[in-house]
């Protein structure tokens, strides 16, 4: 019955032909027969100059590599069994050199090119007969092309990998051994040239906690091949002992006994693992490449939320500038006419004169409405343009038409102007009572329509409350009074002549410009910032209210002037030296 | 006849500030060049980790006008030369040293750096002729094509022989002396390995601890070789300490560095600003840019100057001779060696032979390099440097092939 690891590695092999990956399939042909042969090829590796030909020279005892401090290893070294000594180069299939075997240790080889060609010694031992074969390789750092040592790797069945005990295992070495025990897990770790070393000791337990931390779990041995040939020339069994060669040469030779139940299982798991990790690497970079498109989804997504809630918070600026200023023009509009209306009844007997007076009241009232919501609607324009701007994917043609145009008739849907009871209230008190009804109506009719679930609404409604005396806002809303009022020429109400100033402004002024700046909202006048990142000269302000204020009487013409202005799509221009004004 | 190279550096880094006036960065970069011109030669001692730099910089110690500075990786900015230490040679140093070359410009005037293959008192696996063997390996790799094109030098060294031969102790000396009092025979199985030459119970005259020091300060090898040389002749410690100094090396070395690299001062230094300028222009690019790269590689490739260092370099190999003609109608009568300053400096330096005691060897540090220096004042720019050591004799120059 076939070991299960045949079984694996057999179906590993048909699931890489299944999928055309003859590369693999060859790959993994090659090793099953490797691993099939009986015999144990080991690979000996590592940086320059550690000594690894002279470690298979002690360990066949003989001189079958090429030692040195100058040229050293340039061609790999197969050291195996054979009846007789014998040597060959061989640089193709069938280009096979035989070599003076006494002058294998002495061979000044070129560097071969395409590192196609070996070295084979073949030796009379009783170590090679069970099947040992010592692979020599030149330097891992050496001159040879990069990538000579791995390319051995899938031929071999252990790696042996030699470093100088007179110092640690260095970075490079671990890193090779880390790559080898992809293909061949079998690693054993040979100090040498111990009788050198005043400290191996130290430098084994070193190299063992090295190898532990990398992951490996390689064997470290301290040997010396000096001592051991001299050993062998002198016959000195003490000095074989303290070579540390006995225990390698036991190594290996386990090793060599054990391959098909030990290391073959080892060396076909890890062989088929790496192949299967090829074999899906195609999936895992489909697999990768769709998750740096969710990535790159991810990332635009999190920009467009971004630049969402830096218009959402422009907006949310701009609606509370507006609901302030519309608030104080309605009040400054409204007081003008009541103060009016204080003035007539002064003198006139408010029973007798109303059905004169209804119509009149009625007209003014219904003008500075109008000229209010005009405003109001213009503003929103402006801030609906500026807000686009900031937007990356803005173009002049995205701007809906919907955004909120003065409805024709919605003045006309007033209620009528109830005649108050004139009783113990004091006649302008009665009659405000009875308007905030209906102009709230007003608002709101002209509002829900297009702007539901902003906070304008509850701002401007609060704005007709406090014009009528009720409420009367917030703190914050009165805070922002004054500071309207100082307005700019030309923009706020403020700046008319012959504007009525509320009675309340001077008390208002301290609360509003308490302290802490930084909590309280500024002065929406001066808040006005250059919108920001905006390309060419921007619609820096927003308009004013339509019109100048004549006295209360003088609102008639105002509708009409204010319906010509919904025709500019650009805000009316301002005096330059506003914009850069920054709150002092 | 070519103006001398210091000269045209000068004049061209000059030019390139005029050029680069309003360009502050690399106006900058050229000034810093200009300075250094006038600063010590900075030497740099590069290799790869536990190459032996520490111990070797220890032992080069402080010359005027030059300075030394370790540092693992090549290529080393700011270094006018370079010593790479390699205590495993193979062609692969030729390769690391071609790729450390900065630029074509730099690679195709290797004139700045001498191999050292370190720890030479570890070859031939720590036999006692392992620095007679690093020795014969250098000089041959000396003749190597490979390094030949990288290099002006290989020099064998060993620092922890030469450290420990310039400050070998009295008891020191005692306790070698009464290890080599014994036959080699005797001692022979004690100095197989350090296990056993520190072995308590090793019948020796010399308390282990003793022994541990000796191996801690020579190593095995360096025992070894003390050994040996007390039983031939060598007896006192002036004898030892000097033979030990002179097989280490060191001395190889400083003669190379004092006759390829501190001689040569003023055109190392060009050949650096040079360098730096050809990497400036290319990197800043400048309407001028064009004929000033021209200019710089003329300068470079017809400089005599480097052209004699590469000659010079061959002739310390003995991979050329000087026509015999040529030679005895120099100036200088130097012989074979070719000197940047032509006379005078020669006899001066008489090549050591390998048996010269050690104690010398501080005087003949003093003595070396930089003495013909002069002072150029910095600020007034409108002058050239100053001029090069004078140029050998022409008959020599034309007789050059490298
Ligand atoms: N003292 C001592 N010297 C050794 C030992 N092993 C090797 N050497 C010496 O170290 C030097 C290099 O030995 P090699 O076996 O050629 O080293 P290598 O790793 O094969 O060298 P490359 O093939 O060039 O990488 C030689 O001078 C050997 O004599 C040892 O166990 N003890
Ligand atoms: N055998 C021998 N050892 C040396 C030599 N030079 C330095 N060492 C030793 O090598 C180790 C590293 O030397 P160090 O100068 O620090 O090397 P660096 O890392 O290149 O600076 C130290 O233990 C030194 O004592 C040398 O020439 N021969
Ligand atoms: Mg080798
Ligand atoms: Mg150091």
């Amino acid at each position: 019955m076939a070991p299960p690891w045949l079984d694996v590695l057999d179906e590993t092999i048909h699931a890489c032909a299944a999928r055309g990956r003859r590369d693999l399939v060859r790959l993994l042909e090659d090793r099953r027969t490797r691993l099939l042969d009986p015999r144990l090829r080991v690979l000996v590796v590592g940086t320059r100059k550690q000594g690894k030909s002279q470690l298979v020279n002690a360990i066949v005892n003989a001189p079958a590599c090429v030692v040195g401090d100058e040229t050293g290893t340039t061609v790999p070294t197969v050291v195996q069994h054979a009846e007789k000594p014998s040597a060959v180069l061989v640089s193709g299939r069938a280009d096979r050199t035989p070599v003076p075997v006494d002058e294998v240790g002495a061979l000044a080889l070129r560097r071969p090119v395409g590192g196609a060609a070996h070295l084979e010694v073949g030796l009379p031992r009783t170590l090679l007969r069970s099947g040992l074969v010592l692979v020599d390789m030149p330097p891992l750092d050496g001159a040879a092309e990069p990538g000579y040592a791995e390319a051995g790797l899938d031929g071999a069945d252990a790696v042996l990998m030699v470093s100088d005990a007179r110092r640690e295992i260095t970075r490079t070495e671990l890193d090779f051994l880390v790559r080898a025990g992809r293909s061949c897990p079998q690693v054993l770790v040979v100090l040498t040239k111990i009788d050198l070393s005043q400290d191996w000791r130290r430098t084994a337990q070193r190299n063992r906690e090295h190898l532990a931390e990398a992951g490996l779990p390689a064997h470290v041995l301290p040997v010396s091949a000096d001592l051991r040939l001299r050993a062998a020339k002198t016959d000195d069994r003490a000095l074989n002992a303290e070579s540390g060669f006995a225990e390698l040469v036991a190594c290996l030779q386990q090793y060599a006994a054990t391959k098909a139940e030990r290391i073959a299982p080892h060396t076909a798991a890890a062989v088929t693992t790496r192949v299967l990790e090829s074999l899906a690497e195609p999936l895992l970079a489909q697999r990768s490449a769709a998750a740096g498109q969710l990535e790159d989804l991810q990332r635009s997504l999190e920009r467009l939320r971004r630049q969402s809630a830096r218009w959402q918070n422009g907006l949310a600026d701009d609606i509370a500038d507006l609901a302030s200023d519309v608030e104080y023009d309605l009040r400054d509009r409204t007081r003008r006419i009541i103060r009016t209306v204080d003035e007539f009844f002064d003198t006139a007997d408010p029973a007798e004169v109303w059905d004169a007076f209804a119509p009149w009241l009625e007209e003014n009232l219904r003008n500075a409405a109008e000229a209010n919501f005009g405003w109001l609607v213009e503003r929103s324009h402006w801030i609906a343009a500026r807000i686009a701007r900031d937007l990356a994917a803005y173009r002049a043609d995205v701007l809906p038409d919907s955004t909120f145009w003065m409805p024709d008739q919605v003045f006309d849907s007033m209620s009528e102007l109830e005649r108050p009871s004139f009783g113990h209230f004091s006649l302008a008190q009665k009659l405000f009572t009875g308007l905030r009804g209906s102009y709230g109506g007003v608002v709101m009719f002209g509002l829900l329509t297009s702007l539901a679930g902003l906070p304008l609404i509850n701002v401007v409604s609060i704005g007709a409350g406090a014009a009528f005396g009720e409420g009367g806002g917030t703190a914050a809303h009165r805070g922002l009074l004054p500071q309207v009022q100082q307005g700019v020429p030309g923009r706020g109400p403020a700046g008319a002549p012959g504007a009525a100033r509320p009675l309340q402004r001077p008390a208002r002024t301290a609360p509003g410009r308490a302290g802490r700046g930084g909590a309280r909202r500024p002065a929406p006048v001066r808040r006005r910032r250059a919108p920001t990142g905006v390309r060419g000269p921007p619609a820096a302000v927003p308009p004013g209210p339509a019109g100048e204020r004549a006295g209360a009487a003088g609102h008639r013409g105002v509708s009409e002037r204010m319906r010509t202005n919904h025709g500019l799509s650009a805000p009316v221009p301002h005096d330059g030296g506003e914009r850069s004004e920054v709150p002092s | 006849m070519s103006a001398a190279l210091p000269d045209i550096a000068w004049h061209l880094l000059t030019g390139a500030l005029a050029s680069y006036r309003d360009q502050p960065r690399a106006a900058a970069a050229v000034r810093r060049e200009l300075e250094r011109f006038e600063e010590p030669l900075r030497i740099a001692v590069a290799g790869p980790p536990r190459a032996g730099k520490t111990t070797l910089l220890g032992e080069l110690a402080a010359r005027r006008g030059v300075i030394f500075t370790e540092t693992p990786t090549i290529p080393v900015p700011d270094a006018d030369a370079l010593l790479y230490l390699t205590p495993h040679p193979g062609e692969s140093v030729a390769y690391e040293l071609a790729d450390a070359q900065v630029s074509t410009l730099a690679r195709a005037t290797p004139v700045d750096t001498i191999v050292v293959l370190s720890r030479a008192d570890e070859f031939g696996g720590g036999r006692v002729d392992g620095l007679g063997s690093a020795r014969m390996i250098a000089r041959r790799y000396q003749r190597h094509v490979a390094l030949q094109q990288v290099c002006q030098a290989v020099v064998a060294a060993s620092a922890r022989i030469g450290y420990a031969g310039r400050t070998l102790t009295a008891p020191e000396h005692a306790a070698l002396t009464s290890l080599a009092g014994r036959t080699r025979e005797e001692t022979e199985r004690y100095l197989l390995s350090v296990d056993r030459f520190v072995d308590p119970q090793a019948p020796v005259p010399v308390d282990p601890a003793v022994r541990a020091g000796l191996v801690e300060r020579l190593g095995l090898p360096g025992v070894r070789l003390a050994l040996t040389l007390l039983r031939t002749g060598s007896a006192t410690r002036d004898e030892l300490s000097g033979q030990l100094v002179a097989r280490s090396g060191l001395d190889d070395l400083r003669d190379a560095i004092g006759e390829l690299f501190i001689e040569w001062r003023p055109v190392l230094k060009a050949r650096s600003a040079l360098i730096a300028l050809d990497a400036l222009v290319r990197a800043q690019p400048h309407p001028d840019g064009a004929r000033l790269l021209a200019a710089l590689d003329r300068a470079l490739a017809n400089g005599h100057e480097l052209r004699e260092l590469r000659l010079l370099a061959a002739l310390r190999a003995g991979r050329t001779r000087l026509p015999i003609s040529r030679t005895a109608s120099s100036r200088s009568g130097a012989g074979s060696r070719v000197r940047p300053g032509g006379g005078g400096a020669a006899d001066r330096r008489h090549r050591p032979g390998p048996g010269r005691p050690a104690g010398r060897g501080a005087d003949r540090r003093a003595g070396m390099g930089g003495g013909r220096r002069r002072r150029r004042p910095l600020a007034g720019a409108r002058r050239g440097p100053p001029a090069p050591p004078g140029p050998p004799p022409r008959g020599r120059r034309r007789g050059a092939q490298l």
